[in-house]
This record gives structure tokens, sequence and C-alpha cells, in this order.
């Protein structure tokens, strides 16, 4: 059938709910068009050109041969899948940690609450200023205390330390993302029927049990999900680790998209760029099919 | 065998130990993120307080203002556009959460209410637009709103970040109405309401808590944002807070301290935010397709 | 039928509503004739650009839209975004260096008649035509605590034992070391090199070759590596170390001297520490015993008009008018003791004379003016002053910085990082 004589057939349904949909979808798809499909086709193309932006020649997959083999991408890849899975795990733990302890409802809980969304609504910009101001070797105050505490002999700088510098820059992830994973693991704990943990009480499960036969299959989606979604963001992130240590020291905290930056604006490589760009894409969406298909994390739960 | 007690821990351990154990470790727990979180909060507020020389004081930091002072903020008001830099953030960043969540709840609706081929795969792949990485679409971006005319103007910054958080906001919708019954709706048919009366009058009431959370998330990367900001706007008086806040890190004139004072003003916004709606978020999270 | 007529007007509706949107969108309108777009990165000194360009647009026919970059590589996003849509700026605000690889890249358009016979330094003269108009000039500059140091130590060797000295009897550290892709840390890095009479280039402009590893070049580049790693140990870990960071050291007294752009490091102490102020004295960089200080690193700012913009005339026109501007001097003095005038007269002028700040440092102005002759920018080390493309370009990525990164957190030897140098070097030329 050809799109418009199924076009045809549709439209010839409820006109009211046709509007609807149109009225729904027009606008997003629009959106949507504008603001990443053309976007990513055009940096698509760029990626197999040379010299994009200036007297481009087209070179096909040069770029993205040249920038897997060229030196920098393996170490970046680590640091990348390091960064994505260490900061997305601890936040989830953070998360999920406080999530239960905020469920037992204890005093202040509430304030609690609006503490743990206050840094996630703050630019990532503000966070830095405030996490390098605290770890800064001269006027941080983390250092000033641990070398007055006879802690340390001399300041560490932590953003510039070859061993510190990756936990610094997850700590102050961890710091701002921690709450998203917060808040939609409170919500689904607070959903959780709490005759269910009254009756495996009674039959005289353990705390452990309890967690694990009921709490965890509830929360089991929301984890996935978080987990995918999160894993996904703090892959591509950029701008917390180039403000705070601009990928350095000596590459320790360069991850591919600290990568992209690099070739776009300090080598002027943007067919390079955007090639990594294109693989960093197509690594992410391989991810993330493989994900939906083995975990389905949008399923029910059986009771 | 009775000795076990009343469950396989409760036998090495009596239960209200366990109990107590666990409270404990609840207060701890709490204790600790309440400080990890509010730490860096109060010494933004107490450097930005204080005048650079009381903070720098003897060669330490000083957390502890003495005499307190509205000095950082006065050089940030007559030195740098701030006022102006904060008033086109918060336009930006209204409009554009409006956008973002009367588009969420429209198509996150339509996503649930009418079926079509491939809707799961079109519904995730809106998430497949997060894994391009965004520093090399704001050349394509630029060139588009360049061609298109719009460069430095709010509709076209609005625009842009509601493009940025329509996917997941739509996403999350999506996954909120599934949870609201059908039979909500249906009664409301039955008794002669047409459709769109009943998204209006029946339907977004109980899906309040949901477009919520969807606009917390959209003001989160409103206000945050920086690449789309510096995409669109290159005239100072059209800059957002974080762009103008950017370019103070080179100025010989503004150091840590007015660096915090203008840090501070921009969590003036959040920090509203999470006192006033923290409630309706726990709702919103719940969302029923998780389950 | 109703369904019909409800399906029609809807379309209908749609339609024009869409209509009106994009044409919204196309009204906002592609550039006026005559607006001369102005990339810079001065925030600090808005205002008198400001006043001068309301000075312009009163006795000219264009109007000059100036936008504001944040220092370094966001000049560089800006420049290859604005090119990438087509709409390239016509004047940025760059180094002399910059205005050499535009030039090398085919994208500079001359300004000679702003500069020629003027009195300015003419840096990027190319076929006798010059494409860059200077504004000012910013000699690096280091400073010592008077109250620790009991004088300049002025030698290497004497700097050498005097920080360890400082550094073991007080609880201050006595010297910075500065690595990393800073560029703190690459002028340094380039600055000592030059203090051992190391020539890192040779050769003219079209052939420039890297000379750093030939015979005694290397024997010098080695020695000045072993320095800086010797004074490594009386420094904190400045990895990754920015202008602002070695400053913050010397503010919060966890270093006792330090090698910055002129006064920089005065004009911020001032604010946060102004107790301090008077125990700094203002001090070339450490030279090897024996030796002169015949090469300084300077900066030199100005303007680059961009043929590919639209007003390439308007353009030239308002950066002969703001070298020639009343306020140019006030423009400069937007940060005195870190800008200064292009020209050796321009230091003995009134607004100098006059200028607060200045009148309170009379030790930092004696140290310029006695020293404006070996004033070099990293641009001019072709032979005789030629335009060096490859050191443009090193400066561009830091490489120095990086090297001394190298040494310092990469555990290379002084040797190994010479040859490492050389190399990177030698991979910029291709």
């Amino acid at each position: 059938m050809s799109t418009a004589t199924r076009l045809e057939a549709a439209l010839g349904e409820t006109d009211e709910r046709r509007l609807l949909l149109l009225a729904t979808f027009i606008p997003f798809t629009l959106f949507f068009i504008v603001v990443w499909g053309i976007p990513i086709a055009y940096a698509l193309g760029m990626s197999l050109f040379e010299n994009p932006t200036g007297n481009s020649t087209f070179v096909g997959l040069a770029n993205y041969v040249d920038v897997v083999t060229g030196d920098g991408f393996g170490t970046a890849l680590w640091n990348s899948v390091v960064y994505a899975i260490s900061s997305t795990v601890l936040s989830l733990v953070v998360g999920l940690g406080l999530a239960l302890v905020v469920n037992r409802e204890i005093q202040g809980g509430d304030a609690l609450r609006t503490l743990m969304i206050f840094p996630y609504l703050l630019p990532t910009l503000v966070v830095i200023f405030m996490w390098r101001f605290i770890l800064d070797p001269n006027v941080g105050i983390l250092n000033q205390y641990l070398v007055n505490w006879g802690v340390l002999e001399s300041p560490v700088a932590f953003f510039s330390e070859l061993t510190w510098a990756m936990p610094a820059v997850v700590v102050a992830s961890v710091w701002k993302f921690g709450s998203f994973s917060f808040f939609i693991l409170l919500a689904r704990l607070q959903a959780i029927d709490p005759n269910l943990y009254e009756r495996a009480r009674v039959e005289g499960a353990s705390t452990w049990q309890a967690f694990r036969d009921i709490t965890v299959p509830h929360l089991r989606g929301a984890i996935l999900i978080i987990l995918l979604v999160r894993g996904i963001w703090m892959f591509n992130k950029f701008d917390i680790i180039f403000l705070s240590t601009r990928g350095g020291p000596l590459d320790a905290t360069t991850t591919l998209p600290i990568r992209v930056y690099e070739l776009a604006f300090n080598d002027v490589n943007f067919g390079g760029a955007t090639a990594l760009a294109g693989i960093m894409f197509f690594l992410l969406a391989a991810v993330a099919v493989v994900y939906f298909k083995v975990f389905e994390p949008e399923k029910e739960v059986a009771n | 065998m009775a000795w076990l007690g009343e469950g396989a821990a409760g036998s090495i351990v009596s239960q209200r130990t366990q109990e107590r154990v666990r409270r404990v470790a609840v207060i701890l727990t709490a204790l600790v993120v309440a400080v990890f979180v509010t730490i860096p909060v109060y010494v933004m507020v107490a450097i930005a307080i204080q005048a650079p020389a009381a903070t720098f004081a003897g060669g330490e930091v000083n957390l502890l203002p003495t005499a307190p002072t509205f000095e950082n903020f006065m050089v940030l008001f007559t030195e740098t556009a701030t006022p102006r830099y904060f008033f086109n953030s918060v336009v930006v960043t209204a409009t554009s959460t409006f956008l973002s969540t009367a588009l969420a709840v429209a198509a996150g609706y339509g996503l649930t209410r009418f079926d079509f081929r491939g809707k799961t795969l079109a519904a995730r792949a809106v998430l497949f637009a997060y894994m391009f990485s965004p520093i090399v679409l704001a050349i394509p971006l630029y060139v588009i709103f360049f061609s298109l005319g719009l460069l430095n103007s709010y509709f076209a910054l609005s625009l842009a970040l509601t493009g940025i958080s329509a996917p997941f906001t739509i996403w999350l919708m999506w996954q909120y109405f599934q949870t609201v019954p059908m039979a909500l709706e249906e009664s409301a048919w039955v008794r002669g309401a047409s459709r769109t009366r009943t998204l209006w009058e029946v339907v977004l009431p109980v899906a309040r808590p949901g477009y919520i959370s969807a606009a917390i998330f959209s003001f989160a990367v409103a206000w945050n944002d920086y690449t789309m900001a510096r995409v669109v706007m290159s005239q100072d008086e059209m800059y957002t807070m974080t762009v103008g806040a950017s370019l103070f890190l080179d100025r010989v004139s503004i150091g840590w301290s007015e660096t915090m004072a203008a840090s501070l003003l921009v969590s003036i916004p959040p920090f509203l935010i999470a006192l006033f709606l923290q409630n309706y978020l726990l709702q919103g999270f719940n969302v029923g397709g998780l389950e | 039928m109703a369904r019909n007529h409800t399906r029609r007007r809807f379309v209908k509706t749609t339609g024009a509503a869409s209509a009106f949107a994009l044409a919204g969108c196309l009204g906002g309108g592609s550039g006026n004739s005559g607006t001369i777009q102005y990339l810079s990165d001065r925030g600090d000194s808005k205002d008198v650009i400001d006043d001068i360009i309301a000075e312009f647009e009163d006795e000219h026919e264009y109007t000059v839209e100036v936008t504001y970059t944040s220092k370094g590589t966001s000049t560089d996003e800006q420049l290859q975004k604005m090119k990438a849509a087509g709409n390239p700026p016509d004047i940025v605000f760059d180094t002399s260096s910059d205005a050499y690889r535009y030039q090398r890249d085919g994208d500079a358009a001359p300004v000679s008649e702003a500069v020629q016979g003027t009195g300015l330094p003419d840096p990027v003269n190319v076929d006798g035509e010059s494409y860059f108009a200077p504004t000012m000039v910013e000699p690096l500059m280091g400073w010592y605590r008077n109250d620790i140091y009991e004088e300049n130590p002025t030698t290497w060797e004497g700097w050498v034992s005097e920080a360890e000295r400082v550094s073991s009897n007080n609880d201050i550290q006595g010297y910075v070391v500065q690595s990393g892709q800073t560029n703190n840390a690459d002028t340094a890095t380039t600055q000592y090199l030059w203090q051992n009479d190391v020539n890192i280039y040779g050769g003219p402009s079209d052939s420039i070759e890297v000379t750093i590893d030939n015979d005694e070049n290397r024997a010098a580049a080695v020695e000045t590596y072993e320095w800086i790693q010797q004074m490594a140990e009386y420094a904190p870990n400045g990895s990754g170390w920015e202008w602002g960071d070695g400053i913050a050291a010397l503010q919060q007294e966890n270093a006792a001297a330090l090698m910055s752009v002129g006064g920089l490091p005065i004009l911020i102490i001032e604010g946060n520490r102004p107790d301090l102020v008077d125990k700094l004295s203002p001090t070339a960089f450490p030279v090897p015993d024996g030796k002169g200080q015949d090469k300084w690193w300077a900066y030199m700012e100005g303007h680059v008009v961009w043929n590919s913009g639209e007003q390439t005339e308007g353009a030239r026109q308002f950066v002969e008018f703001f070298s020639k501007s009343d306020r140019f001097m006030d423009f400069v003095l937007s940060a005195p003791l870190f800008q200064f005038p292009p020209t050796k007269e321009g230091l003995d002028s009134d607004a100098v004379k006059n200028n607060e700040t200045i009148q309170k440092h009379q030790d930092v102005m004696d140290l310029v003016r006695d020293n404006w002759d070996a004033f070099t920018t990293v641009l001019a080390t072709g032979d005789e002053g030629a335009p060096n493309i490859v050191a443009a370009d090193a400066y561009g990525q830091q490489m120095f910085g990086q090297s001394a990164e190298q040494l310092l957190v990469g555990d290379k030897s002084p040797s190994e990082t010479v040859d490492w140098v050389a190399d990177e070097l030698r991979a910029l030329q291709e």
C-alpha cells in the first residue's frame, strides 16, 4: 500500500481523533527534525569529508579509520567507559541508598528531599565552580583542613594529579546527578504495598530476604532504565570534565567527548571530530539495542 | 526448629536489635548525605557574602563570615551585565520549560492513546537522539539557525532548549500516561464530553505529578544550558547567565568572590523550585510504565 | 459532509499557521549591510570599546557589532562556527601569532595603512603588506616575596639554592613550576629555553627548521629541562596550572616566587590580599650565570581583518580608526601593568604617567623600559625575527607546556623530553 492510500484510509476515521494526533505529533516531529535530525545528518555528512568547513574533499570512511587507529582513541574510550560506569553506578547506589533511607519516614525527610534535588537543578558551571574552589590546591578548603589537621603534608591538586583527577571528576558528577536516581527510586519504593513487607515479616523473612524478594523486583525496571539513560548521558558528558580538568592531567580524564572537542577545535579537524561522534553514536546505539532486547526494562513486574 | 527463632537472621541477632541497627544506619546515611550535599552550597554562600580581602586574609580561606557584605554583588551589577544575563536566562528557561512540558503532554498522550506500528520503537528512538555528542552538533545548529535568520533571538534559543529536553520529557509522559487508566476517560466520553475536553479536564489534573516532573527536568536542562546559548547568541546583551559567567573567569576584576556571588544568584531559582515543587516530584516519578 | 469540512479547515489552518511561522523565522534578517562583525575577548575593556565604536559610528556609515568570547580556545570556537556558517567575522582581536596563522591560511586582509608609517611594530609583514595592527604588548614577568627572599637571586644557580633554602626553612615553597597544556606553562618553559640561548628554530619564514636537538642547542635544551626539574622540587605540583593558579599559589602563600605575565599577579592580589602587595617585587626570568636577558617573551595583541567577511573595507577603516582614537590609551590601560602600549614612546606618554596603578609600581615600568629591546613575540623566531609559523602553531597547542608535563608528570628524562618535543614540532610541520 502506498503512503498516500494508507494516509487516506487513516484519515477516513474519526476526524477529531486524527486532528489530535496531528496536533500532538506535527510540532514534535518538526522539533525533532530541526534540532536533532538535520544536525545529526549534517554532522554525519561532515564526517565523510576532510576539512569540511573549509576546502572540503570527500574521503569516505578515511576519517573513521584515522580516528580509531589514531593515538588517544584507546585511552579516551577506556576513560569514557570508566567514567560512565563509575558515575552511573555510584549515583545509582547513592540514590538507592538514600531512597531506602528516606522511605522509612524519618524526621527531616522533606528537607532531605529538597536538599537532594537542588544540585541537579544547578548549572554544571556552578557545580564546577564550587568543586574547583573546594578542591583547589591553593584556595581549596579541603586541602586547607587536611593540611592543618596533619593528614596531608602538602596540598593535593585533586584535579591535576594522575590518580585523583578521575575520582574527583566522578565525585563532582555524582554530587550533581545522584538525585536523579534518588527521585525515581523513591517514587517506586513508595508505590510498593507495605502489606507485602508485613506478610514477609510474619513469615519470618529477614531484612535482606525482604529486600531481595520484594523490593528489588519492584525496582528492577526503574534501575535498568536509570542505568541505561544515565549511562548514555554520562558517556556523552562533556562539560563537567572539560570545565574541571580539560581532559588532563596528561589525558587521564580525556574521555571521548573531550577528544571530540580537541579534534574539532585544537586540531581543527572537523572531519575527524564528527567521525568520532559518529563512532560514539553507533557504539551507544548498539549497546542500547542489545540492552533493550536483553533486559526489556519496560516490562511489567509479575507480583 | 524452635531455637531458630522467628526468622533465619533472628537466630543470630534479635529482630529488635536489627531494627535498632537499621535505624542508626538510616540516620547516619541521611546525615552523611546531608552534609555532603550541603557543604559545597555553604561554601558558595560563605564566600559570596564576604569581601575578598576578608575571605583570603592571612593566606587561608575563611569560611565564617564575620562581616557579611553585598560588595561582590555590587561588583557584578556594576561591572558586568549580570542583571541582563539573569533576565535572559529566566526568559529563555521559562519559555522552554513551558514548551517542553506542553509538548511532552501532547506527544506523550498521543503515544499512549494511539496505536501505530512501531510505536515502542518510535518512543525508544527518541532516546537515541541523546547518543550524538552535542559538541559537534553545535556547528550544524549554528549553520541552520544562521540560515533561518534566527540568531540572537529568544525564540530560537527557547526552541533549541525545548528540542533538547523534549525527547526525555515526552518519553517520561508516555510512561506516565500509561498509568492513567482508560476507564477514566471512557467514563467522561460516556457522559458526552469531547475528546479534547476530556483531555483537558479529566486527564491533565490526574497527570499533574507527571508533567511537574517533566517541567522540572526541562527547567534543569534549560537553566543549565551553555552549548546552545553559545551557538545561538553572539551579542553580549543576549547572553544567558551561564555564558556570561564563563566570561567572568578570564576577567581580571572578577575573582572567586564575585564568581561565588554569581553562582549564588544562579542558584536562587533552582532553590525556589526545589522548595516548592519537591512534593510533586515523588508522584511524578512514579512512572507507571516502569512497573 | 461535516467531517470533510472540518478536515479541510484543519488542513488550511495548519498550513497557514506554519507558513506564518516560517515567514516569521525567515524575517529575522540575515545581517544588515554595513555591519562590521568584531570578535574580541577583552570583556574587561567593554566600556572603552563601546566608546570607540560610538565615535566611529558617528563619523562613518557603518555599525559595529561586538561578540565577546572568553580567552583562549573560545575565540577559535566562535571563529570556526562562524566560518562554517559562511558568516565569518570582519575583525578579530588576537595575538600576532594567530594573525600570522590566519594570513597563512589565506583568511587575512592587509591593513597596511593602519600600521606602516605610524611607528607601530609590524610583526606580520608578508610580501610588503602588513596583516596585523598591534594595540598592546604584554611581556612576561616574575614576582617574588621580598620579605622571604633576601634579594633577587637572578641566576639559575642562585634561584636553585635560594628556592631550596626557602622551601626547607619555611612553610612555603620557593618557586612555581607550571606544566601541562596551558599558556602559562608554555610561555614559561619556552622562556626558560630562551634564557639558556637555545635556538629552537632556524631558517627563513618559508622553510623553518627545527633545530632544538642540534648539537649545542640540544645540550643547552637538556640543561634547561634539568634546571626545570630541579626547581620543581621546590615548587608545588603545578600540573595544569593557568595564570590564575600560579597567582593563587602566590596569594595563598603556597609559593614565594612565580613567573607570570606582567603585573597580573599584583592586579589580582590587590583585591584579595592587599597586605601582600608591598611584599612582592618584580623580576626578569632567571637566567644562567653569564647570560643576558636578550630574548624576553612579550605577547603582542591587536586586530586582524578577515577577508571573507562582508565588510572588509569598513573593517580596515575601523582598525585604523581604533589605533588613532583618543581612547586608545584607555583601552590599553584598562588592565594597567598587564597591558602596555605597543611603542616605546607610548611608555612615556601622559596617559601612562598619570595612571594611578602604574604610579604605585614604578619598578614594573622600569623593568619594562630597560628591557624593551629584548621583547620578542613567539612568532618572530625565524631568522632575524622573521615570522615562524611552526612556533605559532606550537604555541597554539601549548607544545612546550606539554613538554614540561612529559618531564614532570610523565617521568621522561630531560634528554627524552628534548627528543619528544623535537618530534612533536616536526610533526607540526607536516
